[in-house]
């Protein structure tokens, strides 16, 4: 699957990093950068789910405070990352200092409404979520998960609208083309079908294909135990070696 | 006739085997009957019948029909509005990759995950006898045969130490 993953995603970021005519876009480090952002959403929309699974279905034995815990550290190494990708993304395009591209990174941090937008999308995706999962009462605690991991989508959804919009409404060098971008009914209509689909498809995997394999559940509490090591007890699986 | 599930109910996996290698000798057919349980046991632990796997078909298929499909599209596009831009030609391939990549691996996944289930052979609209106990850990050893030989299959599993034997 990890092939599978890095490639598909290289390839999708290569939708817009073979586009020279777009500022913003034609860029090498989309690629790894998009990688990344992906765990970022990805991992955060597991934390999501999983918090609401243990909600919806009572499955408070087999989701625990422990694996959100474990997530949540993985969750800060991938911001991390994907933080960096993020600083080498702006400041390749400013690098050579060329005029369309330092006028459309602006227009990102500068400008009404993107500046607004690009504020949230650093606190959502970053500022906000991260430091707070340094904190083990905040990683043990599920409705704080919870809301960070859903801060964190929309950051992410907000760093694709960025990289898309603003791009394409300075595409043409003339002037007179430029127009602000607005979305339409259908179009907000059509984001929130997008996250009713994703929801659909969720409940039917639920539906027709167990979620938590009961049997690794049980075999992971039959071989846990304990072995002493010096004067410390420490926690241990066992396994039997013929 | 009709076919007719017969259940047996063994409280751990050496019995089942018994039971799998008495059904054999009894002479039902290899296909006929079949071993549940509630966890995954090695394959070939009671005995039963392994086919040879053929989910690396599903994918294969599946990649070269996204393949053709992408490449087709993107194809058919660029020729039914040939817009000149540059002099570039008007099918490139390495514009055409990237939608041809996206759908060749788009099918090949949708393909294996149809495959597996196809292989689980699932949907399973004719659920036979099944016993709840199977899911807590007991094993189910299950004959599927026509009327004649039910009171056969019924002996065959009681005297292999069936706990307790349902019809369906």
């Amino acid at each position: 699957m990890l092939p599978i993953f890095v490639s598909v995603h290289s390839i999708v970021s290569w939708d817009f990093a073979v586009t020279p005519s777009v500022e913003g876009w034609h860029s090498t480090v989309f690629a790894p950068y998009f990688v990344v952002g992906a765990v970022h959403s990805g991992v955060s929309a597991v934390v999501t789910m999983m918090a609401m699974m243990r909600w919806l279905w009572g499955w408070d034995n087999y989701i625990r405070p422990e694996h959100f815990d474990a997530l949540a550290g993985l969750l800060i190494v991938v911001a991390c990352a994907w933080l960096g990708f993020t600083f080498s993304e702006l400041i390749f395009g400013v690098y050579s200092l060329e005029a369309p591209e330092r006028a459309l990174r602006e227009m990102q941090m500068f400008e009404w409404p993107w500046n607004l937008l690009f504020i949230i999308f650093f606190l959502t995706g970053f500022a906000i979520p991260v430091p707070l999962w340094f904190f083990k009462r905040v990683r043990n605690n599920i409705a704080m998960m919870f809301w960070t991991s859903i801060l964190v989508n929309v950051g992410m959804w907000l760093e694709r609208f960025l990289i898309v919009v603003p791009g394409l409404a300075r595409k043409q060098p003339f002037v007179f083309t430029w127009d602000n971008y607005t979305p339409s009914a259908i179009e907000i209509y059509l984001l929130f079908w997008s996250i009713c689909w994703v929801s659909l498809l969720m409940l039917l995997f639920a539906r027709f294909f167990p979620l938590v394999p009961l049997f690794e559940a049980k075999e992971s509490q039959a071989f846990t135990t304990e072995i002493k090591v010096g004067r410390a007890n420490v926690p241990a699986v066992l396994r039997e070696h013929e | 006739m009709a076919n007719k599930s017969i259940l047996g109910l063994y409280e751990n996996p050496e019995s089942g085997a018994d039971a799998m290698d008495a059904i054999k000798e009894a002479g039902f057919p290899l296909g006929d009957f079949d071993v549940l349980t509630g966890t995954p046991y090695p394959e070939g632990a009671f005995g039963e019948y392994v086919p040879q796997h053929r989910l690396f078909r599903f994918p294969l298929f599946g990649a070269l029909l996204g393949l053709t499909i992408a490449l087709l599209f993107t194809a058919a596009t660029q020729l039914a509005y040939p817009v000149v831009s540059g002099g570039k030609p008007i099918l490139s391939i390495f514009a055409m990759i990237i939608i041809m990549y996206e759908l060749t691996m788009l099918s090949a996944v949708i393909a294996t995950v149809v495959g597996i289930i196809f292989e689980s052979r699932l949907p399973n609209f004719k659920m036979g006898a099944y016993d709840e106990r199977i899911t807590e850990g007991y094993i189910g050893v299950v004959i599927s045969c026509d009327e004649d030989r039910q009171a056969e299959a019924e002996q065959v599993l009681r005297q292999t130490g069936a706990m307790e034997v349902k019809v369906a």
